[in-house]
């Protein structure tokens, strides 16, 4: 056995390299945990052994991944096809660590959906990337008939009566694909729009069949947590959280990039430590924690740990774990409004309130931002950062896109009035 | 490839392709964006004709498959040029200067976001963020990612020199 | 405890709703006003609009609620829930504010202005502000062909008209394309929509984006028009339908809600056929033929006096007609004498009818509803494509065939409300539709089991599944035993299926088989029931009056006892082969013939009497259940025909024909009909007598019908005398008793606030449910029993070397009047026989070939349809296409290629 790994997502990833092929994988104690666990563990024990590790969805929602997966229905209650899917449409703005696993390391994605597609019992997986993403989408077609050649994959893999296949589906792009149930109906070859929950996909998921989705990041932990143990794995977090977590930061940083770390590390650390603090001639005003959708954190609020409970504390969530930063020499308006017409745009023009709303708002903060905006504006805006909120739209789209703009408000209101009283931009 | 050629009917291997992506999935209409994309890329666009011929391969018709093909912004449903450049303008790369990349083009090639050359030879999109922003401003050329794109950078990645840039 | 509702506080007010209704259900059924878009009762939730934001509070303590959306919510027991709250008053006002920045507030130009379901929920949320002060998106039209005219500026993005076009009724060429806030509906291309319930999208969307276009043409609002219920004359389901009318102008159709029946959608036969009424073929006074081939227009009165003056010889026979109403065929039937009247149908229908008969009035076959249909757990549709015939029986039939198992969704707790999640549980968990006819159907695509056979092997397999399931049934061995295994199977699983069958191809003898297979399985314990498709829309009426066939007319003729004919209704030239029609004519020594449109048959008439439709008339019909509707006179003009009853009652008794003082009024007409015909009794109670006192008539003119004084000022200043009706139990005028919900007497759904046709919901005893007043017509038969015995197997009829031509009849262009309606007329494909590939092969045809085929002495002329699917040695003929002689199909005879160019 290798050393007990402390950062196992990137273990096996050198930047700028080819990922490691099968063999290579394999002498890296890869696929391990798959032969001591096919035919020889009761499915039931991984999906106990995954909620006890306490295991969150990496996509930005930190639901426990162990309980998710527990409210599949088993093969005697539901028989016929059963679907596990992951989520590798990356498409949140200021987020890059899932093409990370996907091109540097994808065993490591092959071996984690082999082990949680049979804790599932699910006998077919689907892996949707978004198109953009042509390099992973090759790479994992290169894993897929490696770990096929080798028996990992197909009919009764390794005599344990266990079927498995993969099949890679590169999406035509919008974000909203990387909502679950609109994920599912990308997939079926339908509009992607989201599906009422519930029932959700366990229930009546890919074509009505039971169906889990999980983030690409969620499905990598598992080889490892399945191979050294729930102890270990909780043991690796920081500040009372678990695990590692891939984080990010770009904008303007010395060193943009991902960075794995103890679940829990401070925002302060990754961006003085790894990242390596501001450029010269910029200052920190804020960050979005974790993607376009995720309220600002101030910069009195750098030490705060990121985890999701924290984050919710201070009212902003950890989402992604890539974080944007905001400097003093970029418009906070202007950066919200860039996140608006993001947002606007991606919605999948289902529901009416974002479909309608969001251009509103999108037109509204490009209208203060160039000087044209009217007092009436931050009413309307804060308005809608109740009516575009949680509960009131169809998905999380838009209450994704009202967390930049109440915090922005509320951050930097001075900012807006400033905008509608000079009648101009105060950074251009 | 002329515009005529690309609005010409589906040939055997595209047809035979088309089949092969069928097979991957319990359902034909699954395979409507792979499909979409298959032609796409031989095509350039997805001309009217065309995608009432996939629609049939599919089983759909040609309006089950128009709303699946509008809906993604990565299926075009008119004619591109022969390079098609996305530009990514979500928040990193905003933040880091796209608007002056797409600018530059604007000089360069003659072309706003969402316009064809007159020559043909580039389109320009705009794209989400696509995941590279530890080296924003980014874009996509064809099938090629780009990162730390400058005005510079982007002459070489678009073989665009001083004397025939227009 | 009472299981079957429960109490919820809405507001500090107790309402009580069903266990598994949403919020909006239980809401709008207590009379609870919460707008909504994207829901729809027949199309069920699906959340988009999120107008219907309602608060819930989790418990007694809870005061910060939470905003859910009615319609995606399940009522519990004792939930608590806010809709004045100001929090989420505030929310619903702004939704129609961010659906408001798309649409152009075009209301005074737009036909839907009045009768908007768009203005009825803005005015509810008293949204009243403009603050969005962007541009708006625009969008271009398309062609959508003759019923529809496209606007989608005015789209407030609700996905209502996808979703019933494709969704519920099946179409395949319109869709929403696009995303976000540049979503478009339409189709890939411009052109005309395919479905035949593409109408329906003028009442199903919210505004104005799909507006009826003839009505466009001659629009009047909602509220200066004359509505009026009526039944639905294009075929033998009866619809109901509202008719109006302005300025003794008929004006459009729409539908007029019925639970058991067509529910909220019409066919667009059935909405655009009625455009018949302002068409050229109207027959309109009176006219006589003297000395040759030149006709004269003639008084009425004079007309009168003429036809009584026939009836006051001997040998007087009269014809009736399926299409004219049970008060104009029994007229007709009294004066001329029992004996004397004759049905007017092609021996074939006859046949079928008399059959049908029999079964559902002396065997007392238990009869489904469309509702019954649209909610068995099982369907088997035999010998005819419900598409065709009665296409919105198909539209219920595909409910069920699109529709998830209850125990699909049970398991999954699915509400059958939640829509996309119970369309997604369907895939592969359909309730079976099983389908057996010689030709494909227009149902095929949701149908379990759909198989393509010929007549015989059909009436085999309705006689071996009896047999299967019950071996004292008579006993026949199934051609296919592995089909007839999988459909007993499925109608074995069922607790109540529905068997619907056809004669048009299979003949009579399907019909008992059919019968033999529902008493099978109610001996087994099922609940199965029986639907019977008849052609028209007074098939059965007319059959309740046991008259003898056409081909016996004839014969009465040509033998010499029958000298003086009266043709009610009925262009006898569809009925029977031309040559044989004429022979008899030649030999009378007079016809006269009744009709309110210009037939080959008025056009041979002596003396042709133009009377009115059904919408000038108040008429009884009885539709293929055996229910008893009525519709009332419904345009009303200062030269307004004479209903045919009332013409023969004059000249009978003139003639002395029928007793003085008979049918003095239309109610004494009922009395009579239902005394001469027992069967018939039902019809007293069709609808309610009128109220004594004319004002508490309700009135047809609605309260807020303007210019009544002005609109003919240039000409006259003098106010004009209303009309009068005293047959009918509605007011003419804009007085009389207010619309009350629990009124049997609603002439037309209004509700203050609810100016659209959604103003239903205020007259349902439960939201998608029973009207409150009833008033769905009489059921004649009391089916109920499976104590009949079985039907032994006719003998079949035996194979032919020749080609056996089968009746094909089309939505658009078989039935006679829809056929007059411009717009209809422009829907209409060329007359076609369809052959499968090896027989067009064996004949050297290929589609589009243009053949004369000869059946008997009948030839006509076709273009050749190719339809895989189709048995060798059968050609399907389509049939009753404008200005085409009767056919006597099925029958046997020869293809021939036309030679040369058809031009």
């Amino acid at each position: 056995m290798s050393a007990i790994p402390t950062k196992p997502l990137t273990r096996n990833i050198t930047r700028g390299e080819i990922p490691l092929d099968i063999a290579s994988y394999e002498r890296a104690d890869g696929y391990v945990a798959v032969r001591d666990t096919l035919g020889k563990v009761d499915p039931a024990a991984i999906v106990q052994m995954i909620t006890d590790s306490g295991l969150g969805g990496c996509g930005g929602g930190g639901f426990p991944t162990g309980r998710k997966w527990q409210l599949m229905p088993t093969r005697a209650q539901r028989p016929g096809p059963r679907y596990f899917v992951v989520n590798a449409d990356e498409m949140e703005p200021g987020t890059f660590k899932d093409r990370l696993l996907l091109e540097g390391d994808p065993h490591q994605m092959i071996e984690g959906i082999i082990l949680s597609a049979y804790a599932v019992q699910a006998d077919v997986a689907f892996i949707f990337v978004r198109g953009e993403y042509v390099t992973a989408i090759e790479r994992l077609n290169i894993a897929i008939a490696q770990a096929a050649a080798a028996g990992l994959l197909g009919a009764n893999i390794f005599g344990s009566g266990y079927n498995l296949s993969i099949q890679v589906h590169g999406g035509a792009g919008r974000y909203i694909c990387g909502e679950e149930t609109a994920l599912l109906n990308s997939l079926e070859g339908k509009r992607a729009i989201p599906r009422s929950k519930p029932p959700f996909p366990q229930i009546n998921g890919l074509w009505g069949c039971p169906t889990i989705v999980n983030n690409v990041e969620t499905v990598c932990n598992v080889p490892h947590i399945v191979r050294y143990g729930t102890d270990w794995y909780r043991g690796l977090g920081a500040n009372g959280a678990v695990g590692t977590k891939i984080y990010g930061v770009s904008g303007r940083v010395n060193r943009p990039g991902t960075f794995e770390l103890p679940m829990g590390t401070s925002m302060r650390a990754m961006i003085d430590d790894c990242a390596g603090g501001m450029k010269d001639g910029y200052r920190l005003r804020a960050v979005l924690p974790g993607g376009a959708s995720t309220g600002f954190l101030p910069e009195d609020q750098m030490d705060v740990p990121m985890t999701f409970a924290d984050m919710a504390k201070r009212g902003t969530r950890l989402g992604t774990g890539t974080a944007i930063v905001l400097d003093d020499r970029t418009c906070p308006v202007g950066f919200i409004a860039n996140l608006q017409q993001f947002f606007a745009r991606e919605s999948c023009g289902w529901c009416a309130p974002c479909r309608d709303g969001l251009p509103w708002v999108e037109r509204t903060l490009k209208s203060i931002e160039t000087g044209t905006g009217v007092a009436r504006d931050l009413d309307i805006l804060t308005e809608m950062t109740d009516n575009l909120g949680p509960g009131r739209t169809f998905c999380a789209l838009a209450p994704g896109a009202m967390a930049s703009l109440q915090s922005g408000l509320k951050y930097f209101g001075d900012v807006f009035r400033q905008h509608i009283d000079s009648r101009a931009c105060p950074w251009t | 490839m002329s515009i005529v050629d690309r609005q010409s009917p589906l040939d055997g291997t595209e047809r035979a392709a088309i089949a092969d992506l069928i097979a991957h999935y319990p359902t034909a209409r699954a395979a409507a964006i792979d499909a979409l994309k298959y032609v796409q890329k031989r095509r350039r666009y997805v001309a009217d004709n065309t995608l009432q011929e996939v629609a049939h391969l599919l089983g759909l018709s040609a309006a089950e498959l128009d709303e699946v093909a509008t809906f993604y912004n990565l299926i075009y449903r008119k004619p591109v040029g022969e390079r098609v450049i996305l530009l990514c303008d979500s928040i990193t790369c905003w933040m880091t200067g796209r608007d002056a990349l797409a600018r530059h083009i604007e000089q360069t090639i003659g072309i706003k976001s969402g316009e064809t050359s007159a020559d043909d030879r580039f389109t320009l999109l705009p794209i989400v963020c696509l995941g590279h922003c530890d080296h924003a401003p980014a874009m996509m050329v064809g099938d090629v990612l780009h990162g730390d794109v400058d005005t510079a950078k982007l002459d070489e990645i678009l073989h665009i020199k001083g004397d025939d840039a227009r | 405890m009472d299981l079957n509702h429960l109490d919820l506080t809405v507001d500090q007010i107790i309402i009580t709703a069903r266990p598994g209704q949403n919020i909006l259900e239980a809401c709008l059924s207590a009379q609870q006003d919460i707008p909504y878009f994207c829901w729809h009762p027949a199309l069920g939730s699906v959340g988009a609009c999120r107008q219907c934001a309602v608060k819930v509070f989790s418990g007694p303590e809870d005061q910060t609620g939470q905003i859910v959306m009615a319609c995606m919510t399940p009522v519990t027991p004792g939930m608590r829930l806010s809709i004045a709250d100001p929090a989420v008053a505030q929310f619903r006002d702004r939704v129609i504010e961010f659906v408001l920045t798309n649409h152009p507030h075009d209301c005074p130009v737009c036909e839907v202005g009045g009768e908007c379901h768009l203005q009825d929920m803005t005015a509810l949320v008293k949204h009243d502000e403009r603050r969005y002060r962007f541009t708006k998106r625009t969008h271009l039209n398309q062609n959508l062909g003759p019923f529809i005219r496209h606007e989608m500026n005015r789209c407030i993005g609700c996905y209502r008209c996808a979703r019933f076009y494709r969704d519920y009724a099946g179409g395949r060429d319109f869709g929403v394309f696009g995303s976000n806030r540049n979503i478009y509906f339409g189709r890939a291309e411009s052109g005309t929509l395919e479905s035949e319930f593409a109408g329906n999208l003028v009442e199903v969307c919210p505004t104005g984006v799909f507006v009826d276009k003839p009505f466009s043409a001659r629009f009047r609002r909602k509220w200066d028009m004359r509505a009026t219920p009526s039944i639905c004359p294009h075929c033998a389901v009866g619809c109901n339908i509202t008719v109006q009318e302005r300025e003794g102008e008929f004006r459009r159709v729409t539908n007029r809600y019925n639970e058991t029946l067509n529910g909220y959608f019409l066919c667009d036969r059935g909405r655009f056929g009625t455009g018949f009424l302002e068409s050229d073929a109207r027959l309109r006074g009176a006219k006589r033929r003297q000395d040759g081939n030149t006709t004269v227009a003639i008084e009425l009165a004079e007309a009168r006096a003429d036809l009584a003056a026939r009836l006051n010889h001997d040998g007087v026979i009269g014809i009736g007609s399926p299409r004219a109403s049970l008060e104009a065929n029994f007229a007709l039937r009294a004066v001329v004498g029992a004996d004397h009247f004759y049905a007017g149908v092609s021996d074939q229908d006859a046949a079928v009818l008399d059959t049908a008969i029999r079964l559902m009035r002396d065997h007392a076959m238990p009869i489904a509803s469309l509702a019954d249909t649209e909610n068995a757990d099982a369907a088997l549709i035999l010998g005819d494509d419900p598409s065709d015939i009665a296409p919105r029986l198909a539209l219920s039939l595909r409910q069920l065939g699109q529709r998830a198992t209850t125990e699909t969704l049970a398991a999954r707790q699915i509400p059958a409300w939640n829509d996309t999640p119970a369309r997604l549980a369907a895939e592969g968990h359909r309730t079976p539709l099983m389908i057996a006819t010689p030709m494909a159907t227009r149902l095929d695509d949701c149908a379990a089991i759909s198989r393509h056979l010929t007549p015989n092997a059909i009436i085999a397999l309705a006689f071996a599944l009896a047999h299967r399931l019950d071996d004292t049934a008579p006993g026949v061995a199934s051609d296919d035993p592995v089909l007839a295994g999988q459909i007993a199977g499925l109608l074995c699983h069922a607790a109540s299926p529905v068997i619907v069958v056809g004669g048009n191809t299979c003949g009579s003898a399907l019909l008992l088989g059919a019968a033999n297979l529902v008493i099978a399985l109610r001996r087994a314990g099922s609940a199965a029931r029986l639907l019977i498709m008849l052609p028209e829309v007074n098939s059965v009426g007319l059959g309740l009056l046991a008259a003898k066939p056409l081909s016996a007319a004839l014969a009465a003729m040509t033998a010499g006892t029958a000298k003086r004919v009266i043709v009610l209704e009925n262009d006898l030239h569809r009925r029977a082969e031309v040559e044989a029609l004429e022979w008899a004519f030649a030999t009378v020594d007079s016809l006269c013939v009744l009709d309110h449109i210009e037939t080959p048959t008025t056009g041979a008439a002596d003396l042709a009497i133009g009377v009115g439709s059904f919408a000038d008339s108040d008429c009884t019909f009885v539709n293929l259940e055996g229910r008893a509707q009525r519709g009332f006179k419904a345009i009303f003009s200062p030269a307004e025909p004479p209903q045919s009853w009332q013409v023969l009652r004059d000249a009978g008794l003139d003639a002395g024909r029928i007793a003085s003082g008979s049918w003095h009024n239309h109610a004494a007409l009922i009395e009579a009909i239902t005394i001469a015909i027992p069967s018939l009794a039902g019809c007293t109670q069709v609808w309610p007598d009128a109220p004594y006192d004319d004002m508490q008539r309700p009135a047809t003119l609605p309260h807020r019908y303007s210019g009544r004084t002005a609109v003919n000022a240039d000409r006259n200043v003098r106010e004009p005398k209303p009309f009068a009706n005293p047959d009918s139990p509605l007011g003419t005028t804009m007085e009389g008793a207010v619309l009350r919900a629990d009124s049997a007497l609603v002439p037309y759904f209004w509700s203050p606030g609810w100016n659209s046709a959604q103003a239903v919901n205020k007259y349902q005893s439960s939201i998608g449910g029973q009207l409150a007043s009833g008033g769905a017509g009489i059921l004649l038969f009391g089916g109920s029993a499976g104590h009949t015995g079985y039907f032994p197997m006719p003998p079949l009829v035996p194979p032919s070397d020749q080609t056996v031509f089968l009746p094909v009849t089309r939505v658009f262009g078989s039935e006679e009047l829809s056929a007059l309606s411009p717009a209809v007329a422009a829907r209409m494909s060329a007359p076609s026989v369809s052959l499968n590939p090896q027989e067009a092969a064996r004949l050297a045809l290929t589609a589009g070939d243009r053949v004369d085929c000869t059946i008997g002495t009948t030839v006509v002329s076709r273009v050749v349809s190719i339809e895989a699917g189709l048995a060798n040695g059968i050609a399907g003929l389509t049939i009753g296409f404008p200005g085409e002689a009767g056919l006597n199909l099925p029958g046997v005879g020869d293809i021939h290629a036309v030679s040369g160019d058809p031009s």
